[in-house]
């Protein structure tokens, strides 16, 4: 099962007029293509691994649930996100500040040789930049570069109107490359 | 507020989004990047983003199965479509509960009306009367009457509560 039959059968319960729903093999095609990187997106927001875990299961959850008629493969996974990016907003009154551990599973393994080791101090320099923007921040960027979503996607997603995401975008990545600059400073500062 | 801009801005995130950045791409592209300040933004955000996107896609991850997340989607649609059906079994419990008592009531005034003159003597002599003057069967009869009414909602509530649990 592809993910043009998935939208052949959308196609044809629309011609019908009726609601669609996926069934457990179409779930099984969509999930194994956007799990990844859904659970990327919500490890980048919220920073914590077991709050991704369930938050990527509460999004899927959501996302079987709602009853909205999805065109396309491109519709599905910005609803998927929008549900995702809504569950983080809703979580952000808790106070625990976003740090993603650099022991996590993996950085043994990718620290394995010097350019592994430079990438990993780069991602952590990420997370410290990244964890003190603001979600709505995080998540433009995250979607506009990780993602490669057009402004319109991206629109869709966080709940803005298009025309704002360009400058909302251009504000985030300023605020981002400036505190990219002043870690990898201090880090020169520090290693003299 | 007008966002500057630059012509080269989708140059450079074509050469990250192809993995180019920075040693693969033109010369020319990498020397604008570092004297224009729009550029040197998005080359260093948007380059550190990408990198990040393609570490993670290398680490394992220990995402459940597609069939874990459905089947734990699916139960929990059933945990949630009983709930919901039972909120109004256990309005009606409630109000069958409090139609069962008045019944009960005037059931007791009307058909016995010694025993509700008893029952209406015995509550206007515990305002007067002490626990020494009373008689033994009657305090006991008052303690009975007193626990199985505070134990009786108790005991509904707790068989109400497994009833439900079990239907689950």
């Amino acid at each position: 099962m592809t993910l043009s039959h998935i939208d052949g059968l959308v196609e044809d319960a629309r011609t019908r007029d009726l609601a669609f729903t996926m069934d457990e093999d179409l779930f099984r095609v969509f999930y194994e293509r956007t799990s990844r990187g859904l659970a990327g997106y919500l490890m980048r927001l919220c920073g914590d691994r077991q709050q991704a875990a369930d938050l990527l299961q509460e999004t899927y959850y959501r996302f079987l649930r709602a009853e909205a008629v999805l065109e396309n493969d491109a519709h599905r996974r910005n609803y998927l996100y929008r549900i995702a990016t809504n569950l983080v907003r809703d979580q952000r009154r808790r106070p625990a500040p976003p740090q993603v551990p650099l022991d996590e599973p993996g950085a043994v393994e990718l620290a394995g040789d010097t350019r592994s080791a430079e990438r990993l101090a780069q991602r952590h320099d990420l997370d410290a930049a990244m964890s003190t923007l603001r979600p709505r921040d995080r998540a433009m960027l995250w979607l506009a570069y990780a993602h490669g979503s057009t402004h319109d996607e991206i629109a869709g997603v966080i709940g803005v109107k298009t025309g704002s995401v360009k400058l909302m975008l251009f504000r985030a990545r300023q605020r981002l490359a400036e505190r990219l600059r002043r870690r990898t400073g201090a880090a020169t500062e520090a290693s003299r | 507020m007008t966002v500057p801009e630059c012509a080269r801005e989708a140059e450079i995130v074509d050469a990250i989004a192809a993995g180019q950045w920075p040693d693969a791409a033109p010369g020319t592209l990498r020397a604008h990047a570092a004297s224009c300040p729009v550029c040197a933004d998005l080359a260093l955000a948007a380059s550190a983003l990408h990198d990040d996107a393609a570490i993670a896609n290398q680490v394992p991850m220990a995402l459940p199965s597609a069939g874990q997340v459905w089947w734990r989607a699916e139960l929990r649609a059933r945990h949630e479509a009983s709930r919901l059906a039972q909120r109004p079994v256990l309005a009606v419990q409630v109000v069958a509960a409090v139609v069962v008592l008045a019944a009960l009531v005037t059931g007791i005034r009307s058909l016995a009306p010694e025993a509700w003159a008893w029952l209406a003597r015995t509550a206007s002599g515990a305002r007067t009367v002490s626990l020494s003057t009373i008689e033994p069967l009657t305090l006991a009869l008052v303690l009975a009457v007193g626990l199985w009414l505070v134990l009786g909602p108790i005991a509904l509530y707790m068989v109400v509560r497994a009833d439900r649990q079990g239907g689950r």
